[in-house]
């Protein structure tokens, strides 16, 4: 292998991912190379400084572990809270609305003339054309809805 | 939990590089890995799977932070190179101090996010390749690639900082 091959090799060696072979031709290349050594000391430095490694008391573990439980239980607490908050905003007033809709249908709009099932006014109307249109002389005189009103 | 509570800990900490952040980002992580537990249907390691939530959320998290200073690297340089070259004469355990953490996240901000991201993966969490790869949604080659070029940036960027002989002896 060429120098220049094995500079390409050289941060594989040092992050592990190299056959046996490999390894042995760089590790080999190494100790005659004082540039390729000085190239991983050097990043050696610097990857010790900027990436220390991380230590954390058994303490602050539990602590961590304990919060994340608690978060864990009220975000489930939150999601049932949420699901009856939905029912209370929406639900409720919908079906309330359609009850309210129902009985104003069926009860009250009757009784305001705004909703008609054919009243005796119209019913009057409709034959008294018909029977002045026909004139069979069952009743060939016409009455106005008001005279026979009681 | 426990089994996972460094590495989404350690891998906050290098991204957002603010301890109480990284502690609420991980907790978030935690919250929302525990709710999306049915949707995890195997495809990857369990490990795998929640890197992916980690990254996402870290990366949301960054971007949210408008306020946060990226720094460029002549401006950094100039504020803070005398403290880059006191990091880089010190003794690596020093570098886990509050202060020097700081300040290695500054100069990882000078840094783009993906280099940023593939960095973290395998310096703090020591994620092999095929795990970054799996993580990150990209083939082995491109985490080859985007290691070696994140690495060589960096080293640039370091490089008035690197030139002392005392930096380059290690162990």
């Amino acid at each position: 292998m060429t120098h220049e091959t094995i500079q390409q090799k050289l941060f594989a060696l040092y992050d592990g991912p190299l056959s046996e072979r490999e390894r042995k031709l760089v590790e080999g290349h190494l100790t005659q190379c004082p540039e390729c050594r000085k190239a991983i000391a050097q990043w050696k430095s610097v990857s010790a400084r900027l990436f220390p490694s991380q230590t954390f008391s058994e303490a602050s573990e539990d602590f961590f572990v304990a919060k994340v439980m608690d978060r864990v239980r009220s975000s489930a607490l939150d999601a049932g809270k949420s699901a009856w908050g939905w029912v209370l905003r929406w639900a409720l007033p919908l079906v309330g609305s359609a009850v309210l809709a129902g009985w104003a249908f069926f009860s009250v709009l009757p009784d305001t003339g705004l909703y008609s099932a054919p009243s005796a006014d119209a019913a009057f109307s409709s034959y008294s054309s018909y029977a002045s249109a026909s004139g069979n002389g069952i009743m060939q005189a016409s009455y106005s809805p008001d005279e026979i009103a009681p | 939990m426990r089994q996972y509570h460094k590495k989404v800990m350690g891998y906050c900490l290098s991204m957002l590089q603010n301890h109480t952040e990284a502690e609420e980002a991980a907790q978030d992580i935690f919250v929302k890995a525990y709710r999306s537990l049915p949707k995890f249907k195997g495809n990857s390691t369990f490990s795998t799977w929640l890197y992916r939530i980690t990254t996402n959320h870290c990366l949301d998290v960054l971007r949210k932070r408008n306020r946060r200073k990226t720094y460029s690297l002549d401006a950094l340089v100039e504020e803070e190179g005398d403290a880059i070259h006191r990091l880089f004469s010190s003794n690596p355990v020093a570098a886990a101090q509050m202060e020097n953490r700081d300040l290695a996240g500054k100069i990882l901000s000078t840094l783009p996010e993906d280099y940023r991201i593939i960095l973290t993966l395998r310096e703090a969490d020591g994620l092999e390749y095929q795990e970054i790869a799996e993580t990150l949604d990209c083939s082995l080659d491109a985490v080859k690639g985007r290691l070696s070029r994140a690495r060589k940036q960096l080293q640039e960027n370091l490089r008035h900082f690197l030139r002392e002989n005392d930096v380059y002896e290690e162990e």
